[in-house]
């Protein structure tokens, strides 16, 4: 007896995202959630996707999967629509617009709100959440976060860089704020790879300044709980602007990355965090600085990134 | 620069857009418009077609048909409640599921797009249109 399975069931002519929603349901069993990486890496799977896929594939995906996609003007707003009648197939609508790797994080999130419509679809006991809600979107950030870039492989590629999301962003053609947020994902607190980040912060270019709007914690560090005495200290909190501190004043005045070593206080054990500020400069102008603190004691790990940025000084300075 | 002009100009474009030919237009309205007219509207040498052959090439264009008549001076928009009362209707339709990427809260413009997406899939008509009031 196994009461815990989904009862799935398909209607004749159902779609292949309805097929393949009814067999991933069908294997696991039912609970109030959906693991995003499990369904992330069922597709990637399924349907011999890469570890970083670009827009071809994943338009080939959608096909695959009978979801129509088309560009179109869409409000000011809004970058993408998806919709579905009951009979027919799904369709995706990009703003005519958009562009570079944003489409690519679009179709993604968009393709989750189409598999999370297949699953009540297919199983009238899964508790669906409304694709039209904004909770839905943080739901397909994630998705789309899992499926863009696939655990191992960008584990390895950010060794390599040294654990540079820069060096990684560039690597893989993604957006950085993207590879901030998989990088959260992939190393937060129980997680089974490790990094020697602490926190990262993006501040971006806004009238008032250059403003802290995207920090996270990495590796079971956290600001807000205060779990390592002396770095809460100098950690900036958001809505921070980076002009108030002379460190991240003086990598925005020269336009050029600069590190060094912060002791931070405690009773038993000598400590120091590696503080980094890298401004990232398009068309001539500082348009956002990441900020990040990495923990002194595995300095080693970060090495290809330092030598990186002191490539970069060295050529600016010239 | 005339309304024909900037009509013909908007139509001139949407078929760019499409990479269709003049023919190809004529082809895929089944000759509800012929090569050598929409050649002169598109050059702003006659004014914009029937409502009926709009909506046509509309549909033929992928954009609202709403919108075409309106650029043609057939139509004024809908109101805000207007909007509001159409977009309702499409939220209780059970069998349509809709899911943006959207910044905020929807607005009025996000969610005409959404009403004129469900009139698209469900060729049903939620926001009437209205005599122009020129």
């Amino acid at each position: 007896m196994d009461p815990a399975r989904w009862r799935v069931s398909l209607v004749p002519g159902a779609t292949e995202v309805e097929n393949f929603a009814a067999t991933f349901l069908d294997s696991r069993q039912a609970g109030p959630r959906i693991s995003n990486r499990e369904l992330a890496e069922s597709l990637r799977k399924t349907y011999d996707l890469g570890p970083f896929p670009k827009l071809p594939e994943l338009t080939a995906l959608c096909e695959s999967l009978e979801i129509a996609v088309s560009r179109r003007r869409l409000s000011r707003s809004m970058e993408a629509c998806n919709v579905w009648t009951q009979p027919g197939r799904p369709e995706v609508y990009l703003d005519e617009d958009l562009r570079g790797v944003r489409v690519e994080t679009t179709l993604a999130h968009e393709l989750r709100e189409v598999i999370e419509n297949a699953f009540a679809r297919v199983c009238p006991e899964y508790l669906a959440r409304p694709t039209n809600h904004p909770d839905m979107n943080a739901e397909s950030d994630r998705f789309a976060s899992y499926l863009l870039m696939e655990e191992q492989r960008t584990h390895g590629v950010l060794e390599r860089a040294g654990f540079s999301a820069i060096i990684c962003a560039d690597q893989v053609s993604r957006s950085l704020s993207s590879v901030i947020y998989r990088m959260q994902q992939m190393y937060s607190a129980g997680s089974d790879l490790s990094c020697p980040v602490w926190t990262m912060g993006l501040f971006e270019l806004e009238e008032r300044g250059m403003t802290l709007n995207h920090q996270v914690s990495l590796g079971g560090f956290s600001v807000a709980k205060g779990s390592l005495r002396g770095l809460n200290e100098v950690v900036p909190r958001r809505r921070t602007v980076a002009e108030t501190r002379p460190f991240l004043s003086h990598a925005i005045r020269s336009a050029s990355p600069v590190s060094r070593e912060v002791p931070l206080f405690q009773l038993w054990d000598q400590q120091c965090a590696v503080e980094i500020a890298e401004p990232i400069i398009r068309n001539g102008l500082v348009t956002s600085l990441l900020h990040t603190f990495v923990d002194g004691s595995k300095a080693g790990e970060v090495a290809p990134w330092l030598q990186q940025i002191e490539r970069l000084k060295t050529a600016r300075s010239a | 620069m005339t309304r024909n002009d900037e009509f013909g100009a908007y139509l001139l474009k949407l078929r760019r857009n499409t990479r269709l030919s003049l023919r190809d237009v004529e082809m895929e309205t089944d000759n509800a418009i012929s090569n050598g007219y929409l050649s002169l509207i598109e050059t702003g040498r006659r004014p914009p077609p029937q409502p009926a052959v709009l909506v046509r090439l509309a549909r033929l264009y992928n954009v609202p048909s709403a919108e075409m008549l309106q650029r043609a001076g057939y139509l004024e928009g809908p109101s805000d409640s207007d909007i509001d009362v159409a977009f309702q209707q499409v939220l209780a339709d059970g069998n349509f599921k809709f899911g943006t990427r959207a910044y905020g809260d929807l607005t009025v413009d996000a969610k005409r797009t959404i009403v004129e997406l469900y009139e698209q899939a469900t060729n049903k008509i939620l926001l009437p249109p209205r005599e122009d009031a020129d």
